[in-house]
């Protein structure tokens, strides 16, 4: 299929380059204020622990959990530069594509051009994705705080939503039912 | 010794933090 419409996909990826930027930027945000707490640990684990519902753990223990629940969002936020890094490969790639093939050479050329330009989308997308995924397992570290099970219960928790989120809903069935949509109609084409 | 896992760091806590990225990852490669 053909078809050119350059200043359209410029304007769909600005947006995801725009929203790919805000999750890094707010995850820096995070990750500034947790590293802080750093600065002050001892006076924050002083007051953790006096809560009631806190397990008793050792000072040494609490700066491990807290290690962990900064490192959850630290790749996270690593994830979304790599993506956002991919994506900017994305629009050299796209803005590159040549228009108006008139050899089988080039049109054959010209195709594997727009093969390659989408698996780097796809390969953006899925590691912003991964970098979501972390927003929701920085929850589930957060319960090693109160006991190492509820961090197991949170992270099958976690799980289960992300799973339900991707194959269960009414949104997920609707977006497979048009990428196949779209798969058949490209096949018409042919 | 120069490094030491506290002592109350015991094999559950290393459980629950293992379990925790390898379902973050197994999540991402089988979803993704």
């Amino acid at each position: 299929m053909k078809r050119s419409q350059k200043p359209f996909d410029a304007i769909l990826l600005g947006n995801m380059v725009n929203s790919i930027a805000f999750f890094g930027s707010a995850t820096l945000i995070v990750l500034a204020g947790i590293f802080s707490l750093f600065a002050g640990v001892q006076s924050v684990y002083l007051t953790v622990v006096d809560l009631p519902f806190i397990s008793d753990i050792s000072f040494e223990l609490f700066v491990i959990h807290m290690a962990v629940a900064s490192l959850t969002l630290t790749i996270a936020f690593f994830s979304f530069t790599y993506a956002l890094r991919k994506l900017i490969y994305v629009l050299a790639l796209v803005g590159a594509l040549p228009e108006g093939q008139r050899t089988d050479f080039q049109k054959e050329q010209s195709d594997i051009m727009v093969k390659s330009a989408s698996t780097v989308l796809t390969e953006a997308l899925k590691t912003f994705n991964f970098g979501i995924r972390g927003y929701y397992y920085f929850m589930a570290a957060l319960g090693l705080f109160v006991s190492p099970y509820l961090c197991i219960a949170l992270t099958v928790f976690m799980t289960t939503v992300l799973i339900y989120r991707q194959i269960g809903t009414s949104t997920s069935t609707a977006i497979n039912d048009y990428v196949n949509a779209l798969e058949e109609y490209h096949k018409s084409l042919r | 010794m120069p490094f030491a896992l506290p002592t109350d760091f015991d094999i559950l806590q290393s459980i629950a933090i293992l379990f925790l990225f390898l379902a973050w990852l197994g999540n991402s490669a089988i979803l993704s």
